[in-house]
């Protein structure tokens, strides 16, 4: 289930699933997903709320474990909390926050922020760990002032980018970022997603980007992959992504957007109305998670759950519209 | 704010300064603190500036008893002729030492408690801890106190222990609460994912950012602590006479009321002023505490 | 496609606006020279980012800022006719019925321990001519129609918790409605919202203010909202206008180089790429910079620029742009 067959997989996750358990009811907040990020990738994964996307990218990191499927990690199953992983795996894997703000320990110098992970990744004291907290501070273009700053002293995007330095410093291989430019200002996003493609460049980095800003996936990331209640429904090279997506709610999410100027209308698809709001996922659709809301729903939809199929090198979709032909001349469902 | 390249980075003491201004902006507060400070002074250098140091132990002077209040005694003299000021900064001494000394006991132990419990929440640690801490609860703090003397012997140093095992619990559950709500936040989450030891997040990660409320109710529990200790003294099972204690004036001087209103008058005074000064200390705390919004 | 009304004055219009705030650290000069006007019926954005004043504009309008700490240092502000700086009751009344303000957070507008039977009644309680209970009933059930909200009835009965974000940004939608005010000033009130929702709460607003001929005020810092929604536009920095115009010519054709940095910022759909941003940081509302406040950051800065603050020019068609790089060309009076 590569698009890339002739990189290395650094992460695959197959048949992946979570549940939580709410007062309400059993909550699937991910209902079994499949897809690979390739070494020194950037992968956008691109959601509405309560689409489940965080929730992967919480996984990944090791905040929990899932209720089934698999993540593989180099070849590795890395499918348990973090305090069941290994020291060196608990370094090659990182997070970037949404909230900057929270993020950072108010009652924390920025030094102090930065040698914790530096201590504990990396074994690094005394001479040798001011040493590599001044370069970490460096690589992301933060003046050395700023280590003897609260995070209150610094603005949104500097905090952002402490953020960031605290997770390369411990020289990983893949970091996970939720969100990471959504608290700030369009002309500072800029600056972020700058350097975060100067680092990854750099460095050689792996890069799961969570966001529900579709621009921004546009301009950054190499692979796009939407999920809803749950499921990815569509995942392809951004270009094919943007340019010619398959899936309806695909359609209908690109057809939302409001955009800046008549060129980039030109890049919506005709009109998809957006009608409804997200189902619970405490109680999910039958089938597709999707067709309570979908124009094109077909009476198979409503009962069995579609499955990924590869519609173009690349470029897959799960939607039963691009399934089998025969489906397709079946009657429309209301 | 930008970074001014100019000034050298002294976050701390900027940090104090400011809360230093929020704090003294608000008059009731700065009055509060005053208030405490000048009892402090006063019962530091008690012996200083007491006219009749000696009237604070054993002392008889019937000529001298229940004289109104004059130059030569400002709160005028009690039953035995002693200088009820002299005895009233003696006594309060005794009651700012019981408050401290119960705050020294039971903070500890409470927050202790508390970080231990909310760190391990859900486990058996945390249930076991919490329903203990609810037994205490169960029983009003002065009834508990009094029985923990009646059981041992009166006096200041188990009137003092006997508070301090009544005040624990709410400490633990403040606690409890703070580091609850903080094990949510982000960057406790992301210690935990990066390996840190639990003896790193509780004194590292979540202490500092608990603290805060933790001791604006010190120093609102302070005004309260010593009424408890005045009301032992009260009914006898506190400090124990000659040694003066405010509770102890007010309970000996009713009985000259209205006639000799001065005896029990002035010690009681003294009380209302402690704790309102402790009280608006403490609310000036909280507000200096609590989040700032723009 | 503004519907001037040739000879009655502007529905709102604010002159040479001044809001400070006192803070511990000194005064924060925010907002200076603050020329804004609503027309009758017309639909004006207001766009800037983070910290740019433009929710203290709106609060100065709604009458709502905190005083102190903030203060209206000069200016005027004009609703109706009648100047409602002047401290008199027939002015807050006037404000506060025919004035409504949507917030970014619909959660905290609504009072989470009561109805929302109970907000839109106290409303129609409170209304110059009270009718009966039944008669609210039909009117509560018609205005949350308008607004297309599903199951009526059963939101009536319910608490804000119960409901979505986006169901409770409708019912305050809704009940702006029921107070049938004359000018909507809504802040942001997307932007908490997720996209395919955005679009549906976005086109409720346009229906319902063009069909009742109200005057809206949208503040965005989602462009695209902005360029779909209004007939004209302001852009503000640092407390400053920048530019203002018909949405279309400046949106098309920006003048002031914040206005271009900004747009060229903003990521496209068409997929351009990720732009460099704009340098530096909004200036300290302490010490602001003496001349225009953009200067520190604006790439074509010139000795005038840190000196003095430039003066509008009026580049055509009412598009004006308070910049020294076009003090020359100006056509007729700024």
């Amino acid at each position: 289930m590569t698009g890339t067959e002739t990189k290395t997989q650094i992460l695959e996750v197959s048949n992946l699933r979570k549940e939580f358990h709410t007062r309400q009811g059993k909550l699937v907040a991910v209902a079994g997903i499949d897809f690979a990020i390739a070494e020194g990738e950037i992968y956008g994964l691109v959601g509405e709320s309560g689409s489940g996307k965080s929730t992967v990218g919480s996984m990944i990191v090791g905040m929990y474990a899932s209720n089934g499927g698999e993540i593989l990690f180099k070849g590795q199953d890395i499918d348990r909390p973090a305090a069941k992983r290994s020291k060196d795996l608990k370094r090659q894997i990182q997070l970037v926050f949404q909230d900057p703000g929270g993020s950072l320990n108010p009652r924390q110098t920025i030094r102090q922020i930065l040698s914790l992970p530096l201590k504990l990744h990396r074994d690094l004291r005394g001479s040798a760990l001011e040493q590599a907290v001044e370069e970490t501070v460096d690589m992301v273009g933060l003046p050395l002032s700023y280590l003897e700053k609260y995070p209150q002293a610094i603005g949104g995007g500097e905090k952002q980018l402490v953020c960031i330095g605290r997770a390369l410093a411990p020289n990983p291989s893949f970091i996970v970022l939720d969100e990471p430019t959504s608290a700030l200002d369009v002309s500072i996003q800029a600056k972020i997603s700058n350097k975060l493609l100067q680092l990854q460049e750099n460095l050689g980095l792996s890069y799961l980007f969570i966001t529900h800003n579709l621009c921004l996936v546009r301009n950054l990331v190499e692979r796009t992959a939407i999920m809803y209640l749950g499921q990815l429904y569509e995942t392809a090279p951004t270009e094919e992504f943007f340019t010619n997506p398959l899936h309806p709610y695909t359609q209908m999410l690109l057809a939302s957007i409001p955009v800046m100027s008549e060129k980039e209308e030109a890049y919506k698809p005709s009109e998809v109305e957006s009608v409804g709001e997200i189902p619970s996922p405490i109680h999910r659709p039958s089938g597709c998670g999707f067709h309570t809301r979908c124009p094109f729903c077909l009476d198979l939809c409503k009962t069995e759950a579609p499955r990924m199929t590869e519609v173009s090198p690349g470029h897959h979709v799960s939607c039963h519209l691009h399934t089998d032909s025969v489906i397709k001349e079946a009657s429309r469902c209301s | 704010m930008p970074d001014n390249q100019n000034k050298t980075v002294r976050p701390r003491w900027d940090k104090f300064k400011r809360q230093w201004h929020k704090f003294s902006s608000n008059r009731l507060s700065l009055l509060g603190l005053i208030v405490v400070i000048t009892l402090i002074v006063l019962a530091v250098f008690a012996g200083k500036i007491a006219p009749y140091p000696e009237h604070a132990g054993l002392y008889l002077d019937f000529q001298s008893a229940n004289q109104a209040p004059s130059l030569r005694h400002i709160a005028g003299t009690d039953e035995y002729g002693r200088d009820i000021f002299s005895r009233m900064l003696f006594g309060l001494r005794v009651s700012l030492e019981i408050g401290l000394l119960v705050l020294a006991i039971g903070v500890p132990i409470g927050v202790f408690l508390g970080l231990v419990a909310g760190y391990m929440r859900n486990t058996w640690v945390d249930t076991s801890i919490m329903r203990f801490t609810d037994l205490f609860m169960a029983v009003p703090p002065l009834v508990l106190a009094l029985v923990v003397v009646a059981m041992a012997s009166p006096g200041f140093f188990f009137a003092a222990i006997g508070i301090a095992i009544a005040w624990w619990p709410w400490y633990t559950r403040l606690t409890y609460s703070l580091v609850t709500s903080l094990s949510n936040e982000m960057y406790v989450k992301y210690a935990e994912l990066s390996g840190a030891k639990p003896r790193h997040i509780i004194l590292k990660e979540i202490l500092p950012n608990a603290v805060s409320p933790i001791f604006t109710k010190m120093s609102l529990d302070m005004g309260m602590i010593i009424i408890i200790a005045s009301s032992m003294s009260f009914v006898g099972l506190g400090v124990q006479p000659p040694a003066p204690s405010l509770g102890s004036m007010v309970s000996n001087g009713i009985k000259f009321l209205p006639e000799f209103w001065w005896i029990p008058v002035f010690p009681a005074l003294f009380v209302v002023l402690i704790v309102l000064g402790f009280n608006l200390v403490g609310d000036g705390l909280r507000d200096v505490f609590a989040i700032e919004e723009l | 496609m503004t519907h001037h009304s040739i000879d009655q004055q502007p529905l709102l219009d604010v002159r040479d606006l001044a809001v400070s705030y006192k803070l511990y650290e000194g005064v924060l000069h925010v907002l200076q020279h603050m020329d804004f006007r609503v027309e009758s019926g017309e639909r004006v954005g207001l766009v800037g980012e983070a910290g740019c004043g433009k929710t203290t504009l709106l609060k100065a309008v709604a009458q709502i800022l905190p005083v102190p700490p903030a203060k209206i240092e000069a200016g005027e502000i004009h609703f109706k006719g009648r100047d409602v700086l002047d401290n008199h009751k027939m002015s807050h009344r006037l404000v506060r019925r025919d004035i409504s303000m949507i917030l970014q957070d619909p959660t905290a507008s609504l009072n989470p321990t009561l109805t929302i039977r109970t907000f839109m009644s106290d409303i129609l309680k409170n209304a110059p001519h009270p009718v009966s209970k039944s008669e609210r009933k039909i009117q509560m059930m018609a205005a949350l129609e308008k607004v297309s909200m599903p199951s009526p009835e059963r939101v009536l009965g319910s608490y804000p918790v119960q409901l979505s974000g986006g169901m409770r940004q409708r019912v305050c939608i809704a009940m702006c409605l029921l107070k049938d005010v004359d000018l909507l000033l809504a802040d942001e009130p997307t932007t908490s919202l997720d996209v395919t929702i955005e679009k549906q709460i976005l086109q409720l607003l346009n229906v319902l203010v063009v069909n009742n001929r109200k005057s809206m005020v949208l503040v965005s810092h989602a462009l695209g909202a902005v360029r779909t929604m209004t007939d004209r536009t302001y852009v503000m920095y640092a407390g400053h206008l920048a530019e203002s115009g018909a949405t279309d010519t400046v949106f098309d054709s920006p003048a002031h180089p914040y206005t271009i940095g900004l747009f060229e910022a903003t990521p496209k759909l068409s997929g351009e790429g990720v732009s460099d941003g704009i340098a530096g940081e909004i200036p300290s509302y302490l010490a602001p910079p003496p001349g225009c406040r953009f200067a520190p950051r604006c790439p074509q800065a010139m000795a005038i620029c840190h000196e003095k603050q430039p003066v509008g020019t009026n580049l055509g068609n009412n598009h004006v742009v308070f910049c020294w790089l076009h003090a020359g060309t100006q056509e007729g009076d700024s």
